[in-house]
């Protein structure tokens, strides 16, 4: 990891722990909450988009994969809630590989139609065979871990961003080793790549996977928070706002992520007042970015800083 | 012999592109193919480095056959390649483009490397550096590989190759848009990456100078087919390369 | 056996809107290798507008059809215009795809804005008494569907192989750069596809908005199930889209039918998969044409 993004996480550690002391407010706790959890999907399609050069339409459904398992299974078959989140994300992960290996030997677009399908096909199981259908379940079991359930919104706050700061420091180390050099490579050139050695395939699978453990960790984390469940949140539409996230905080850039689900997830609450309009909204942003802003926020801004140091 | 080629032929949609190709590269040579253009010289250095597959035919790499094996297999078994038309990546730094190639025999594996804190080890930098000086780009070490022109880019994908530690580089027609003195400089290079580093090099080139100056041997092909081989002084002399050059005119 | 009939006519009339997006994913894709997932948006915005002048402006019938396709033409000029003449060039393929995702959203979100969340439907083009085939009945707007959808293709079909416009297009498909050489524009040919596809897209939406409803958020499934067609037939071959559409059109149905009404989306989904990952070229395709295009 490099000296910057090293400050960059020790602040972050620092902010999320004092954030709480100083705003007690529930009702931003709660946002803050669902920032971390938009983020925490958000990473793994950065990584995926950015590094692997890859686009995914499904994360919702990786991201409902990990709600509905964990909570089934810590509710229905009374399962330890780690060990449903556990399970949920090794559920995931399999699909995931199963998902890859062949969409990800073909180029270009194969996997963001697999993926959407995927997604989607998750959606109407839901639907169909979740519990409650498409009203929904509740009742699932908050999260707990060694006899101690947590309840307050404080506690969501740290245990979400204790996990956004783990799949951060993750992330930033793989994109600084050689790995992640490589996985740029593919996005440069994968003809050159895999004169390389590189095998290009086997390293897309595995950001695959990881962008779909991420998804699922925080559909679990969510599931656990909420306590209750309906299909509508696990739609395509999320897997799109999943991707403005990614492209309006910059792709190139993990920091993107959390920018991005800063920017995404407060604006709802913000045009709470203008509900039959936010569709249109979302539209001309995610156009605008990628007409005139395709770096995104993120590098956006480090470029600027750089040129100023220069000056 | 590092390299055999035994019967290779290729079609493309009915046109032969390669018609029963045999030649054999010695260890520790530099071995020009030539040929006007179409003659199917890129398409057997891609075939040899496994980007694309041959209809029938085999290929031994060290004795063994690599048909069939996928090219970041070859890699590792010690081929490598540099391109005509310019595969650099850009978006990243010039010694980052060199750690690219190192990843072959230094990477750790996908989960230890985000358990990693401290990053790409200080040797491989080290290393990166030290092959840039070798092609001459060390000056120029933290530049994005994009802005560099083409003749220090071409010297670039040459240092990347060098970094994968092979055996036997292919080299497509490396001084393509280069002026006469970076032309020189590259002949030296390329003869020094045989004498010192012992690495055999298979040469698709279009100047002659060049080919003849360095080339230990060369195979001349015309139209998918073997017309002649021989050291460059035999082949400056063969009539069938000369009526194949001058008829290209 | 009657029943089978109805289902399977049921399937024909969806089949044929499927069918026209796919031809319209085709069209654009020959063109320049986009997977336009904003396709299904037009013909969402076919039956809304159509909607519109009839009933909103109480416009007769002509005016309001040449008024709604103008209406799909200008967007589908303005789509590839705006979004995606800029970026072609970057031959960024990603990028091409969240673009179009971005303007399928804006399409969404207009829609939304104008008419809500409610669906809407107009009178069938004519009025008369539904047939009966072998007990089966057929209401005339299936038949209006079935048969619109046989004349597009037909008239696409002159187009591309009769006129010069369409051919230098089918001579883009196959090559762009001898195309260009050949001193074809390209930037023109690309403009036409997007135009024509969404055309293609709106006449689908203008004909089934009265057999089965049409509201803002349809376009999604619309663009999925027509792309589905498109790579059954695989990708870029349109007669492959119609055999496509008109399969999964009559899966579908058979499987609302017979099986579970709910799994009806399901099926195109799947199936979609199963040729992504066993046959990606599609069915009627022959996988080494898929070969050449990777490198």
């Amino acid at each position: 990891m490099s000296k910057g993004n090293a400050i960059g996480l020790f602040f972050l550690g620092i902010f999320v722990i004092f954030f709480p002391q100083i705003v007690t407010d529930n009702y931003i706790l709660t946002v803050g909450i669902f920032i971390g959890i938009n983020a925490l999907v958000a990473m793994g399609l950065s990584i995926l988009m950015g590094y692997a050069g890859q686009i995914s339409l499904g994360q919702a459904g990786f991201y409902g994969l990990g709600a509905y398992v964990s909570a089934i299974l810590s509710l229905k078959f009374g399962l330890p809630v780690p060990i449903s989140v556990f399970i949920s994300i090794l559920t995931a992960s399999l699909i995931a590989v199963i998902l890859a290996i062949p969409s990800l030997r073909l180029k270009g677009h194969y996997l963001a139609v697999a993926t959407l399908g995927f997604g989607e096909i998750i959606h109407i199981i839901l639907n169909e065979w979740g519990p409650g259908g498409p009203s929904g379940f509740g009742d699932i079991p908050p999260f707990s871990i060694f006899g101690y359930t947590l309840r307050s919104t404080v506690e969501y706050f740290y245990l979400i961003w204790m996990f956004i700061i783990l799949a951060m420091t993750f992330s930033l180390n793989l994109i600084h080793s050689l790995t992640g050099k490589a996985l740029r490579a593919i996005h440069d050139s994968e003809l050159a790549s895999v004169t390389l050695g590189i095998n290009i395939t086997k390293l897309k699978i595995k950001v695959f996977v990881l962008s779909s453990i991420y998804a699922s960790l925080a559909g679990a984390l969510y599931a656990h928070y909420v306590t209750f469940l309906s299909p509508s949140g696990f739609s395509l539409f999320y897997s799109i706002l999943i991707l403005m996230v990614v492209v309006i905080g910059g792709m190139t850039n993990i920091w993107g992520a959390i920018a991005g689900a800063i920017i995404i997830t407060i604006l709802p609450e913000i045009l709470r007042g203008f509900k039959e309009i936010d569709i249109l909204i979302y539209g001309l942003i995610l156009t605008f970015c990628l007409l005139f802003m395709r770096k995104g926020i993120v590098p956006l801004f480090i470029e600027i800083w750089e040129k100023r140091i220069k000056k | 012999m590092i390299l055999e080629i035994n019967n290779v032929s290729k079609s493309f949609g009915g046109i032969k592109a390669l018609k029963n190709i045999n030649f054999s590269v010695k260890e520790g040579e530099i071995h020009a193919l030539i040929g006007p253009n179409g003659a199917g010289k890129t398409t057997l250095l891609n075939i040899i480095s496994g980007i694309e597959k041959m209809d029938s035919g085999d290929i031994r790499f060290k004795n063994i056959s690599i048909k069939g094996i996928p090219p970041h297999k070859r890699a590792a078994l010690g081929i490598a390649r540099t391109f005509q038309n310019l595969e650099i990546f850009g978006n990243l730094k010039v010694f980052e483009n060199i750690l690219t190639g190192l990843y072959l025999k230094n990477q750790k594996g996908f989960l230890k490397s985000g358990i990693t804190l401290k990053g790409i080890d200080k040797d491989l930098i080290i290393q990166s550096f030290s092959i840039l000086e070798y092609v001459n780009l060390l000056n120029k070490k933290d530049e994005l590989a994009k802005n560099l022109p083409v003749g220090e880019q071409r010297l670039l994908e040459l240092g990347r190759a060098l970094a994968t530690d092979p055996h036997l580089i292919l080299l497509d027609e490396p001084a393509a848009g280069l002026n006469m003195r970076e032309t020189k400089n590259l002949s030296q290079l390329i003869q020094k990456i045989r004498d010192e580093k012992a690495i055999t090099i298979l040469l698709v080139e279009h100047d002659m100078e060049l080919v003849m100056g360095i080339s230990d041997m060369i195979t001349v092909l015309n139209f998918g087919e073997v017309i002649a081989e021989g050291e460059p002084l035999m082949i400056q002399k063969n009539p069938s390369v000369i009526s194949a050059y001058l008829g290209e005119d | 056996m009657t029943l089978f009939l109805q289902f399977l006519f049921a399937g024909l009339t969806t089949g044929s809107v499927y069918a026209l997006v796919g031809i319209g994913f085709n069209i654009i894709y020959n063109s320049t290798s986009i997977i336009n997932l904003a396709q299904g948006e037009f013909v969402v915005l076919g039956g809304l507008m159509m909607w519109f002048f009839l009933h909103s402006l109480q416009l007769p019938f002509s005016v309001s059809l040449c008024l709604t396709l103008l209406t799909a033409a200008i967007i589908g000029l303005i789509q590839e215009r705006l979004t995606i003449k800029p970026l072609l060039k970057k031959g960024d393929l990603l990028l091409m795809i969240m673009v179009t995702i971005a303007f399928s959203i804006l399409i969404r979100g207009i829609l939304m804005f104008k008419f809500g969340k409610d669906p809407y439907t107009y009178a069938p083009f004519t009025e008369g008494e539904p047939i009966e085939i072998f007990g089966a009945i057929i209401t005339q707007q299936t038949l209006w569907v079935i048969g619109i959808t046989a004349l597009c293709i037909v008239l696409l079909y002159l187009f591309f192989n009769k006129t010069m416009t369409g051919r230098a297009m089918k001579a883009c498909s196959l090559d762009m750069k001898a195309a260009r050489l050949m001193g074809i524009n390209v930037s023109k040919v690309v403009m036409l596809s997007f135009l024509i596809s969404a055309v293609i897209g709106a006449i689908g939406g203008i004909a089934i908005t009265p057999i089965s409803l049409m509201e803002y958020d349809k376009g999604a499934m619309l663009s999925v199930k027509g792309f589905c067609a498109a790579i059954m037939g695989g990708l870029g071959k349109s007669r492959g889209a119609v055999v496509g559409g008109f399969t999964l059109g009559m899966l579908e149905s058979l499987t609302a039918g017979y099986i579970h009404s709910g799994l009806k989306d399901a099926i195109a989904l799947l199936i979609m998969l199963f040729i992504l990952f066993v046959k990606p070229a599609g069915i009627f395709g022959k996988t080494e044409i898929l070969r050449l295009r990777k490198f």
